[in-house]
């Protein structure tokens, strides 16, 4: 078969165009594909690692914080036991009232369900609105005094625990009042408080950090 | 020896148009374009290749880094958790009554010839979102009538504050009910009664109080609002038991029928 030359010409450039085209399809653009996933993965990759060395930051930044902040977690543990220390608090109820000349009467621990006073019964935390992390032992304190004096003591139950801007400090137990009863002669205050234990955390933690 | 060209000048351009026919061309031309292709297809491998090493060490370099961000996992976590256990405190805290300003304001707000026997002062032992009350927590009972306590959501407690006490006349009374409404965040003064018994301490009618006239009061306080810090003065002036007469005599008569305890 006999071609003519503008044919074999024709011929030829189709060829070469078929090839070209194959090459692409077959060579080059798996390549390219390769390249376009490798580098979806690098980017990938890259953001992982911005991730990891924002956590390291983190994580730095965090025990940084911790050891700043001992005080505050010393006072959060004096006002905020992980269990009631019922035998330190009668101490220090004790020496509160003597300081405010006020004579402590009674103590009891109204949460209580068994005969260990050391050992208070705490109320669960509710499981709604924010989570707590504290439970409460309710105790009801009676005191005979004067009325001063009973206000001065009342003010110092108040001043174990204080707020000074947004630091926390604490010399005793954090103690609620919900009601005050003044009556009798001698005048005798019946204080129904709440005191807070701390609820172990969820998991493992340690304020030590390394 | 000089080489001499025996071709003549007019072949000499036949044979340069020869070695341009079209196979020749078509042989460039495949040749250029396998050139091409082969640079295309290096650069496309190394391409690859340089990806391949980035990607290599971008991984290492994440697990290095996770590797040391696992270290502090604990710290992490022990933050968050200070962190919340500050929150919460800081809540409770700040949710508390401030018991002994309302004591010191009742001290030094009281006038003189009047005096109180009983006092109910209540709010829920929980005031902010932390806690609860406690069902076994209830506060004494009381003599007359202790309005229920009540909290505002979110808020400082309201606390509810019901008195007994006696004065040296019914007048007297209607000053004690005016000088307690000036009580910080008092919007209310209620007088459930008051009544001239006629005799005054040490007959039983009197309940134990030297003025003849019994009287009960209940304070209301506004929502959201304690007694300011700035009026809390009121507590250290508190005179001597055996006072009974003027100037401050309101918290002297409130000691004054306690004096066995003074």
């Amino acid at each position: 078969m006999n071609l003519r030359p503008r044919d074999r010409i024709v011929l030829g450039i189709v060829v070469m165009l078929a090839a070209a085209g194959a090459f692409y399809m077959l060579v080059l653009k798996p390549e390219q594909n390769k390249a376009s996933t490798l580098q979806a993965a690098i980017t990938s990759q890259q953001q992982a690692l911005a991730k990891a060395e924002s956590d390291f930051a983190a994580g730095r930044a965090a025990q940084a914080s911790l050891k700043a902040d001992a005080a505050q977690w010393a006072a959060l543990k004096l006002a905020l036991p992980a269990q009631s220390d019922i035998p330190a608090l009668l101490r220090t109820l004790e020496r509160n009232a003597q300081a405010a000349h006020v004579q402590m009467q009674s103590i009891t621990l109204t949460g209580a369900s068994g005969s260990t006073p050391s050992t208070p019964t705490p109320t669960p935390t509710p499981t709604t609105g924010t989570s707590s992390v504290a439970s409460q032992v309710p105790i009801q304190l009676t005191f005979q005094g004067g009325y001063a004096a009973l206000n001065r003591l009342v003010k110092r139950l108040d001043g174990f625990v204080l707020l000074s801007g947004t630091k926390v400090h604490a010399s005793g137990p954090l103690l609620s009042i919900g009601s005050v009863s003044l009556s009798g002669s001698p005048l005798t205050v019946q204080l129904t408080a709440t005191l807070y234990q701390l609820q172990p955390p969820p998991a493992t933690t340690s304020p030590a950090g390394g | 020896m000089n080489a001499v060209n025996l071709i003549p000048a007019d072949r000499r351009t036949r044979r340069m148009a020869v070695s341009m026919s079209p196979a020749m061309l078509a042989v460039v031309g495949v040749l250029v374009l396998v050139l091409v292709g082969a640079v295309l297809y290096v650069s496309a491998s190394n391409r690859v290749s340089t990806r391949r090493a980035q990607l290599a060490q971008v991984t290492s370099s994440t697990a290095a880094w996770n590797a040391a961000a696992a270290k502090f996992g604990v710290s992490v976590q022990a933050a968050e958790h200070h962190s919340q256990e500050l929150s919460d405190i800081r809540q409770l805290i700040v949710g508390r009554f401030p018991w002994s300003e309302l004591l010191g304001q009742v001290g030094s707000l009281m006038p003189a010839k009047s005096a109180l026997t009983t006092m109910q002062a209540t709010t829920t032992s929980a005031t902010t979102s932390g806690a609860t009350p406690t069902p076994g927590a209830t506060p004494a009972a009381t003599p007359g009538a202790t309005p229920a306590a009540t909290t505002t959501p979110g808020g400082p407690p309201i606390p509810t504050v019901a008195l007994t006490g006696c004065a040296n006349s019914q007048s007297t009374v209607a000053q004690v009910m005016v000088q307690l409404h000036r009580i910080t965040d008092v919007t209310n003064v209620s007088l459930a009664s008051s009544t001239n018994s006629g005799s005054a301490a040490g007959s039983g009618s009197s309940g134990g109080c030297k003025y003849p006239v019994q009287f009960q009061l209940s304070l209301t306080f506004k929502a959201a609002a304690v007694p300011s810090a700035t009026t809390a003065t009121g507590v250290g002036a508190t005179p001597a038991s055996t006072s009974t007469g003027t100037g401050s005599a309101a918290s002297a008569s409130v000691t004054s029928t306690r004096g066995a305890a003074q």
